[in-house]
């Protein structure tokens, strides 16, 4: 096991190295104010956006600059001197050709590795079977889709799941009030966790629960944004793209209507995990989303391909479609842009969105993805319910 | 769980070592340097133009990029690039259209490689003679402009800097941008 740890770090670093995604150098950009004591980062690059390189808002919610400008203050003295100029490089090409950027690549995504292997360990606490749980262990660090989740898209969203994760685990362990308190913390990081409250009300066992699990990650979300409340906080972050997105399609919505009042009229003996699952599903079926919104499923998938084997291989192709749907969008940093820090020749390749374009309209085949991954979450769906009834 | 361990393993050591030189067999040209700073703005529309003086660095000139602002897409009219030699003889003549040029886009300019153009010195004219003041094109220029781009002109009037522009050739063979990407990793690598 502990050869397979060290193969599992040494691909990820790998990938951490020579992968570069945009995002990364932007919050981290946003996040470096911190160092010079900056607390209210929405209001402070609204008011000084005419000065700044960069004019971009920071559309995460407050966690994500505290941690992230907290880690950059602690291993400065590893970034060196040239980092926060490497920072405020604006120039499209200057800064992938800095000889340093394959170690600032590395540093900076280290955290994601420590919660990475961290989500390894929470993932095989989920089996009383130790052979099962080692399997779920290794199909985690094994499989091709979340190393370029978390690495090559240099996904931050990887601190809300990570926590998201810890949650359902100390749910399962019957210790409601830890896990409402760890979802509300996930949420301020990210909002996305606070969609599920309506269901953790559903599954409280009674009015006291209920509370608790609901109203609790409400009132720790509340309080990490409190202090920063203010008409910038509310445009960059609260009502961003980034937040609001997700309900841009109305079948989201009806969806995940649906599986609420299921919930709530019928089901009477409420698999919370499933409905964690399927209210994921309804949401990459029927939004556009982000690529790095699909590491919010992950972690549940591999444990759910564990459990029920039966399902692995239609949670296979699922990852296999859903992966492929942002490759389409028109925008350079899906695929090829990613690998700017080897050579900014890459710039000059077409992207698959042109490529496609000349044979054949890239919407009609995004749609025609959507679909078919629409398709085996509907399966997957029945398959999940059936089995409970 | 051997099969997704080898297929992991084989997936992430092909991205990075092997993905890249496959790709780079799709680069059909490549920058001589990388871009100027994006500086400053001059219009062009009926008889300004703008005009530039270079050398070559390379053989095998096969384009021109420049950084080219049409405000709101206002722009929907036939610009042209004409490429002249140090004796004043045209070479190339690019036709482009506004409405492909969203504001504050890279836009290149390719033509049939010239194959001795090595240390040769041209002059390159963008004009907008279609488009009136509503319909400006800017052209991006810089004061720190490298030592092969050389005199700009305003219309007749000389000016200070050089268009921030890239000049693109045409790779002597598929094996050269395949070693130039590997070589320019590793040297920053190592």
């Amino acid at each position: 096991m502990k050869k397979l740890l060290v193969l599992a770090i040494v691909l990820r670093l790998l990938v951490a190295a020579f992968y570069f995604h945009p995002d990364i150098k932007t919050f981290n950009f946003q996040s470096s104010f911190l160092k010079k004591g900056v607390t209210d980062i929405y209001s402070y690059l609204v008011n000084n956006k005419e000065n700044l390189p960069f004019k971009e808002e920071f559309v995460y919610f407050p966690l994500t600059y505290f941690v992230t400008g907290g880690y950059q203050a602690i291993v400065s003295p590893i970034l060196g001197k040239g980092f926060d100029g490497w920072l405020a490089n604006a120039s499209s090409n200057a800064f992938v050709i800095d000889p340093s950027i394959y170690k600032y690549l590395v540093v900076l995504k280290l955290p994601y590795l420590l919660l990475d292997i961290g989500m390894a360990y929470l993932i095989r606490k989920f089996f009383k079977d130790k052979k099962k749980g080692n399997l779920a262990f290794t199909l985690w660090l094994f499989n091709p889709f979340t190393i370029f989740l978390i690495y090559a898209y240099s996904n931050v969203d990887i601190f809300p799941v990570a926590l998201t994760l810890l949650s359902f685990l100390l749910l399962r362990k019957g210790k409601p009030l830890p896990a409402a308190v760890s979802l509300g913390i996930a949420a301020g990081f990210k909002l996305y966790p606070l969609l599920f409250i309506p269901f953790l009300f559903l599954y409280g066992k009674n009015l006291k629960e209920k509370l608790i699990l609901s109203v609790t990650p409400l009132v720790i979300f509340f309080a990490i944004c409190a202090p920063f409340f203010s008409t910038a906080f509310v445009n960059s972050a609260l009502i961003s793209g980034l937040s609001t997105g997700i309900f841009k399609s109305e079948f989201v919505t009806l969806g995940v209507s649906i599986l609420f009042f299921y919930g709530l009229i019928f089901d009477k003996k409420m698999n919370i995990f499933n409905y964690w699952v399927v209210l994921f599903l309804i949401i990459f079926s029927f939004a556009l989303f982000h690529v790095q919104w699909l590491l919010w499923l992950a972690p549940f998938l591999v444990i759910m391909a564990v459990k029920k084997p039966y399902l692995s291989l239609l949670i296979f192709v699922m990852a296999v479609f859903s992966f492929s749907i942002p490759i389409l969008y028109q925008d350079r940093f899906m695929t090829l842009g990613l690998l700017r820090a080897y050579s900014i020749y890459f710039d000059l390749l077409p992207t698959p969105f042109v490529v496609i374009q000349k044979i054949y309209d890239p919407a009609n085949l995004l749609m025609i993805f959507h679909s078919i991954f629409a398709g085996g979450s509907l399966v997957l769906t029945y398959r999940l319910f059936k089995q409970k009834q | 769980m051997k099969k997704m361990i080898w297929l992991t393993v084989i997936t992430v050591l092909f991205s990075v070592f092997v993905l890249p030189g496959i790709l780079a067999l799709g680069i059909r040209y490549i920058p001589y340097d990388i871009q100027p700073p994006l500086e400053r703005v001059k219009n062009i529309y009926g008889k300004y133009t703008i005009s530039q003086e270079f050398t070559s660095q390379e053989s095998q000139l096969t384009g021109i990029a420049m950084t080219i602002k049409n405000p709101n897409l206002k722009n929907k009219k036939d610009f042209y690039l004409d490429l002249y030699n140090d004796q004043g003889e045209m070479l190339r003549e690019i036709k482009f259209n506004g409405a492909n040029v969203e504001d504050g886009s890279y836009i290149k300019f390719l033509f049939d490689p010239i194959a001795d153009s090595k240390g040769k010195k041209y002059n390159l004219v963008l004009s907008n003679s279609s488009g009136d003041e509503e319909e400006v094109l800017g052209v991006y220029y810089t004061l720190s402009k490298p030592a092969w781009v050389g005199q700009m002109a305003f219309g007749l009037e000389k000016q200070d800097g050089g268009i921030s522009l890239v000049t693109f050739h045409k790779p002597q063979s598929k094996l050269g941008v395949i070693k130039a990407i590997y070589s320019s990793w590793l040297s920053r690598l190592l």
